[in-house]
């Protein structure tokens, strides 16, 4: 039996000899440079510390150097998975500020870009949270459909990961020619094999107990530090910006924002597994109705911010991404500030990590999702 | 400390440049406002900067803002930050408050003197305050009483300075400023 901390959880802790063990900052299951600091009795975990800033690189301060437009690359470099979102985030706000209209081409180009995106984050976390919890094969099977993903994004836009597409007035050119047809094609291709995945992974027994259970987060602590994203929905807060806060084309398409009330790891992994099915909705209705035109409004050509508070919020794959942008009237932003989904997300980790195992640590880690860029920023 | 008469906000209607969006007239923003006058009373003035809804509060009156906020269904801390303003000789905390059911937004905003920023922390009123504070108290110095763990958070423990401050200067990496 695992020793629980109740009211004697102080003499319970005592009577072992209590340790600290450093998990990371080079871990592989804590996917960066993310360092956990643990109090241990033997293999149960009684107190955890996440230490952060490894990569931090002073994103904020260097947005204050240059041009709004500029600054849309650097918000690749975030959460690098959700690269389209971060562009589209920061663009919701410049365009607030400069009172740019968005032509309706570049709407969908923005809605389809957003979905794929995060549907390849998605494959990317199932993968590694099988060879998180020990199974290699998944880890294939993710990236196999991810490359697929890519290479819309890199017939599209040059790139593969930091897509700097999506920027302030629209995107940054049209679609190749046959773009509709490829993700169309990638849609009739993934659908089944989301099923896939639920027969190859949720399916498994080994993997249900590892999951089942283990890092319950309370929708209380969850509104309370701010979580968002599956990390909050799996939780029961039922909140997603694309329904709560719609922004783009999303109040014109339907879709479902899957919530679940368990807060443990399965949770987490079933609301993800959703989230890709409800993407692909989404896709095939931005196609369907995806209008000619103009992909880029003209922006002014002094691209002064001028005084005032901005707020641009968008759905990333793991939770709410917003870019604050204070101007002054001048070209550069005098303040500009990012609310990483991650950081929030992170702050769970220490309440419902306590009482766990040291493996259980990996698993949790796993399902929260996070992406240590984003945090450390 | 209650400076509340501020000097910046006094020309900005007339000197907003022809780039800045007409205000629009967005029922559910109206409601907002009236909903908030309501919910702080005369303890906040409405602070007429572009964008996103902002309130003025004073730093003593802040956390008790706050608490009437989260008491009004404000249940989601967005983020908390500073923004620096040498030449008025203040920091201007931003407190981006929201709802998780319909997503509507207002800024709270205080001022804090530059030279002795200290303020009362909001941690035990939305948890994930604590992180954000630590964040800000890392980049700016500003000091959150009753703060449970005010350390830095992002840079080492023995970084010298507050980056983010406008006046800051990059002691340890040399850096070589460029005209562009």
């Amino acid at each position: 039996m695992l020793p629980t901390l109740g009211e004697k959880g102080r003499d319970a802790a005592s009577a072992y000899e209590d340790y600290f063990v450093n998990m990371g900052p080079q871990h592989p299951s804590t996917h960066g440079v993310l360092r956990l600091v643990l109090k241990l009795a033997g293999e149960t975990v009684l107190g955890l510390t996440p230490v952060i800033g490894y990569v931090h690189r002073g994103i904020e301060k260097m947005g204050e150097a240059m041009s709004v437009v500029q600054f849309t690359h650097l918000t690749d470099r975030l959460d690098y998975l959700s690269a389209h979102m971060n562009n589209w985030a920061w663009s919701l706000a410049v365009e607030q500020a400069l009172g740019v209209e968005v032509p309706a081409r570049a709407e969908h180009i923005r809605v389809i870009m957003a979905e794929l995106t995060r549907i390849s984050s998605h494959q990317l976390w199932w993968g590694v949270l099988g060879m998180d919890l020990g199974a290699f094969t998944p880890f294939l099977y993710g990236f196999r459909d991810r490359e697929r993903v890519n290479d819309i994004f890199e017939k599209t836009c040059g790139a593969r990961l930091t897509m700097n597409y999506i920027r302030p007035g629209g995107v940054t050119q049209d679609v190749e020619e046959d773009f509709a047809k490829d993700v169309r094609a990638f849609c009739d291709y993934f659908e089944p094999v989301i099923d896939e995945y639920e027969t190859l992974v949720g399916g498994n027994v080994i993997f249900q107990e590892r999951t089942k259970g283990i890092g319950v987060l309370s929708p209380e602590l969850a509104r309370s530090l701010g979580c968002t994203g599956p990390t909050a929905r799996a939780s029961g807060v039922d909140y997603d910006v694309r329904r709560n806060r719609p922004y783009g084309i999303y109040p014109q398409l339907a879709f479902t924002v899957p919530v679940l009330p368990g807060g443990d790891c399965w949770a987490r992994y079933l609301v993800r597994i959703a989230e890709m099915r409800e993407s692909l909705k989404i896709i095939r209705q931005a196609l369907d109705t995806m209008p000619d035109g103009p992909v880029r409004a003209k922006l002014p050509a002094a691209l002064n911010v001028p005084k005032g508070r901005w707020l641009g919020r968008a759905e990333a794959a793991r939770g709410e991404i917003a870019f604050f942008l204070e101007g002054n009237g001048t070209a550069k932003p005098w303040r500009l500030k990012v609310r990483s989904p991650n950081f929030s997300n992170l702050a769970a980790l220490p309440e419902i990590a306590k009482g766990n195992r040291v493996a259980d640590i990996v698993a949790i880690l796993s399902t929260l999702d996070v992406v240590i860029p984003c945090i450390d920023r | 400390m209650s400076e509340q008469a501020t000097p910046d906000t006094a020309p900005a209607p007339a000197a907003a440049p022809a780039a800045a969006p007409a205000p629009a007239p967005d029922p559910a923003e109206i409601a907002l406002r009236e909903e908030v006058a309501r919910i702080l009373g005369g303890t906040a003035t409405p602070d007429d900067a572009a964008g996103v809804p902002a309130w003025r509060v004073t730093a003593a009156g802040l956390s008790e803002a706050a608490r009437r906020l989260r008491a009004a269904g404000f249940d989601y801390l967005l983020f908390m930050t500073a923004v620096d303003r040498p030449a008025e000789a203040r920091f201007e905390l931003v407190y981006l408050l929201t709802r998780y059911d319909d997503g509507r937004q207002l800024a709270l905003v205080a001022d804090v003197p530059r030279e002795a920023p200290e303020i009362d922390t909001v941690s035990g009123i939305w948890a994930g305050a604590n992180w954000h504070e630590r964040e800000t108290y890392d980049m700016f110095g500003i000091v959150f009483r009753g703060h449970p763990f005010l350390r830095r958070i992002l840079l080492d423990e023995d970084w010298p300075g507050h980056p983010l401050r406008k006046d800051y200067v990059d002691t340890l990496h040399d850096v070589v400023k460029r005209p562009y």
